[in-house]
């Protein structure tokens, strides 16, 4: 009965673990060598690790040169230091790499400290990416984060703020212009922000701590 | 083999073979007395279980059961909340001028903004294609962990992952080496290495 029971276990464990095949592709001991002084001193910081290997996994599948590879994870490296710096004092690994690419598309850090002071731990990244996303599509950075910042400052939730995203893709593939679509959609949004009923449910999420943030002065979190 | 392709001297012992042994009716009787007793007591898996769940070995079969309704469990969970782009209710838009329009109220739960897994089904089409992959930086660029399936004979190939929700880039790769961004999507030019890829938010 042992016997089978062990078996049991081993078959549910088999089933459960991924394939060989889905490890990651292997660096090059040069490429490692290469990489090595980022990824330790990255680790020491205590940033998420994972992101900086898929950069480098991607500029081998890329066939890059290992130099460009290099600097490219480091870039990344940077950018994450400074993301959770903005997003201080806890960010999460998924709100450091939301931060670190909205940080590359150029969204400015003073928007990352506001998204901060609005949004609590774990829920800043979507507001991030969607800024990312937009600026992607062809609205201009600023605008892209002005529209977004003023929405999470306003009450929007993280599906109204993906509502707008789509919104916005909706209206570029019917031919209308990038940041024309983002404004009128956040029109729409503004006032569904401002309906009685979204104000009497107040906001999904508690403001920060005012202290953490030199941007508290430009903005007015919401009362909790 | 079929009985025609038997060889006619090989017959006589392949219908031997063939007869059942005959049986012991006591042998049966007892079986079917034993079958009519345990009908009377409906307790009698029960407790079967029990002594079995007594016994120490019970319990690593206790921690199997767990650990498959864990398994379970998080499969549901992922069914359930798993979603695509293009069901996201829409903004409505308004012009300079326009009248103010009726809006949906939003929701006060923020449960979209949890860290989770979406299901996301990618697309390609491609009718030079014999083996396509989906790379991106959710599998860490690597080509050999998410192979797409070709639907029957057409051109069409496809796979669904499971994706934390957020942005992510992504491309296939055809026959092992054809870099190739997704028609459907928004194209990201990538500044590291000048190479463009798709573009997915998931939510």
């Amino acid at each position: 009965m042992r016997r089978a029971s062990i078996a049991v276990l081993l078959a549910l464990a088999l089933g459960v673990a991924p394939p060989a095949s889905s490890q990651a592709v292997k660096l090059d001991s040069s490429l490692s060598a290469a990489l090595s002084p980022t990824l330790d001193a990255a680790r020491a910081d205590g940033l998420p690790d994972a992101p900086l290997f898929a950069k480098a996994q991607e500029g081998v599948l890329k066939r890059a040169p290992r130099e460009r590879i290099v600097g490219a994870v480091a870039a990344l490296a940077d950018r994450m230091r400074a993301a959770r710096a903005e997003l201080a004092p806890n960010a999460t690994d998924h709100e450091i790499i939301a931060g670190a690419e909205a940080l590359a598309v150029g969204v400015s850090g003073q928007v990352l400290r506001t998204v901060r002071l609005y949004r609590p731990r774990g829920t800043a990244a979507m507001p991030l990416e969607v800024m990312a996303h937009l600026a992607w599509r062809g609205v201009a950075p600023v605008q892209a984060a002005d529209a977004i910042t003023r929405a999470v400052v306003g009450g929007a939730t993280t599906a109204q703020l993906v509502a707008l995203d789509a919104s916005v893709r909706q209206d570029v593939e019917s031919g209308v212009a990038p940041p024309v679509a983002l404004t009128s959609r956040t029109r729409g949004l503004t006032l569904q922000l401002q309906a009685p009923s979204n104000r009497a449910t107040g906001a999904d999420v508690a403001p920060q701590s005012m202290s953490s943030s030199p941007g508290a002065g430009r903005v007015r979190p919401r009362k909790p | 083999m079929q009985n025609d392709e038997i060889d006619s001297s090989l017959q006589p012992l392949v219908d031997r073979l063939r007869e059942l042994p005959e049986s012991d009716p006591r042998a049966v009787k007892r079986v079917l007395a034993r079958v009519r007793q345990d009908d009377g007591r409906p307790n009698a898996r029960r407790r079967a279980l029990r002594r079995y769940f007594s016994r120490r070995s019970g319990w690593w079969a206790a921690a199997a059961v767990v650990v498959a309704a864990a398994g379970v469990t998080l499969f549901a969970r992922a069914a359930v909340q798993s979603s695509n782009y293009e069901s996201a209710t829409l903004i409505p838009a308004v012009s300079d001028g326009a009248p103010t329009p009726v809006v949906p109220a939003a929701d006060s739960d923020d449960s979209l903004s949890l860290e989770r897994l979406v299901a996301r089904k990618f697309t390609i089409e491609s009718s030079q294609a014999r083996q396509v992959s989906l790379v991106g930086d959710f599998n860490q660029w690597n080509p050999r962990q998410h192979r797409l399936h070709r639907e029957g004979k057409t051109a069409t190939w496809y796979i669904t992952v499971q994706l934390p929700a957020g942005l992510h880039k992504y491309a296939f790769i055809v026959n092992d080496s054809v870099w190739t961004t997704d028609p459907s999507a928004l194209r990201t030019v990538d500044r590291d290495f000048g190479v463009t890829s798709s573009l997915v938010l998931v939510q």
